[in-house]
């Protein structure tokens, strides 16, 4: 089996309306994929910054996954949650992204979208920050079936580092070129 | 894996480097600065040369403006033993400061993933201070009165995913690194590093 591991962390929320935020994440992957050591799912810290609109996570990440295929290349999937000062939570930020397929360093940038409030009294609702509606089921985020019953709105950006090493592949002939 | 013939065998990594600067970009809330750090790893993992903790010099930027890096120019240097990348190391740095009337307090923690490739001196490693708030008003006032921030009973609580649920912090200012790495053995293992 060909390895892969995933070291980095969730460095930073920016460009979201709400300043107190946290996510939680998870890495999906097909089938042929094994979770060998480390966590495939979790969630950080609410943060915010003293003088910018953004939230430093610094969160990091540890991952040792096996495959016996190439199909169902993990993703790294992320929802952002604001929490206002009644400790209330809700989502404002949902996104997707593939582990990139190189080894190295990569600093990626995930641009997030949230679902667009559906009456009016939402839209008030999330503009004096006292929640707002969010998905009941989290695939619609990482699959693109079901996409098209969705409305959303254009929401913040997640900082990612990651640092991918790779083990055996070319034992099995696959390239990376 | 259990296919790979090298299983029992191992590589070695050498970091190389040093914290060189914090940046408050509103200044320290505090005259002097200093921190403790602490390296922690993996349990397929062994420091073979360096040390696992230790602390700084108490530096001020007091003498500049008050914008100004605060230099430390601090040497941190390892060398780890591992079969596996997993556990990979990460540092974990506590900062402390100094008022002027001496009183101690905490600043905030960093913590960074020791670099994988390497960094340089065009991508120093920059990392945000996250201070941890208080979580009721009873703390809250009791941090006022005698002048000291909350602090984690644990830092290392900063590496866990299930452990930081409902602690909130507040982020103010970053740790500068430059750190190096050189590999031995990982190409035997079949590692692809890229």
């Amino acid at each position: 089996m060909a390895e892969v591991h995933v070291i980095g962390q969730i460095l930073k929320a920016v460009d979201f309306a709400e300043p107190h935020l946290y996510c939680k994440w998870s890495l999906q992957s097909g089938s042929a994929w094994k979770l060998v050591q480390g966590e495939v799912a979790g969630q950080t810290l609410v943060s915010s910054n003293r003088l910018e609109q953004a939230s430093d996570f610094a969160h990091p990440l540890d991952i040792h996954l096996a495959t016996a295929s190439i199909q169902g290349w993990p993703k790294l999937h992320v929802e952002v949650y604001a929490v206002n000062v009644l400790h209330k939570s809700w989502p404002v930020g949902y996104g997707f992204v593939h582990i990139p397929s190189r080894p190295g360093a990569h600093r990626l940038e995930l641009l997030t979208w949230k679902v667009a409030p559906l009456t009016w009294w939402d839209s008030v609702r999330e503009k004096f920050g006292g929640g707002g509606v969010g998905l009941s089921k989290a695939d619609l985020i990482y699959t693109g079936v079901e996409r098209y019953k969705l409305q959303t709105r254009s929401s913040g950006k997640i900082i990612i580092d990651l640092n991918l090493v790779f083990r055996n592949f070319a034992k099995f002939g696959v390239e990376f070129k | 894996m259990s296919d790979s013939p090298t299983t029992a065998s191992y590589f070695n990594i050498f970091i190389t480097g040093q914290l060189e600067a914090m940046e408050f970009p509103l200044g320290p809330n505090a005259a002097e600065v200093f921190c403790r750090y602490e390296v922690v790893y993996g349990p397929d993992w062994e420091l073979v040369s360096g040390v696992q903790s230790g602390i700084s010099q108490t530096a001020s930027n007091r003498s500049g403006y008050f914008k100004d890096k605060i230099i430390f120019n601090f040497p941190l240097e390892w060398t780890f033993k591992s079969t596996t990348p997993f556990g990979w190391p990460q540092l974990i740095v506590c900062i402390y400061g100094k008022t002027r009337w001496g009183a101690e307090t905490s600043l905030g923690y960093s913590r960074i993933n020791l670099p994988v490739f390497g960094s340089n001196d065009n991508n120093p490693i920059v990392t945000p201070i996250l201070c941890p708030q208080n979580s009721n008003m009873v703390s809250e006032l009791a941090s006022w009165i005698t002048g000291r921030n909350p602090e984690l009973k644990d830092p290392k609580a900063l590496l866990s995913n299930g452990k930081l649920k409902g602690i909130s912090a507040e982020s103010y200012g970053e740790v500068v690194f430059k750190l190096a790495t050189i590999l031995r053995g990982t190409d035997r293992l079949g590692y692809d590093w890229g």
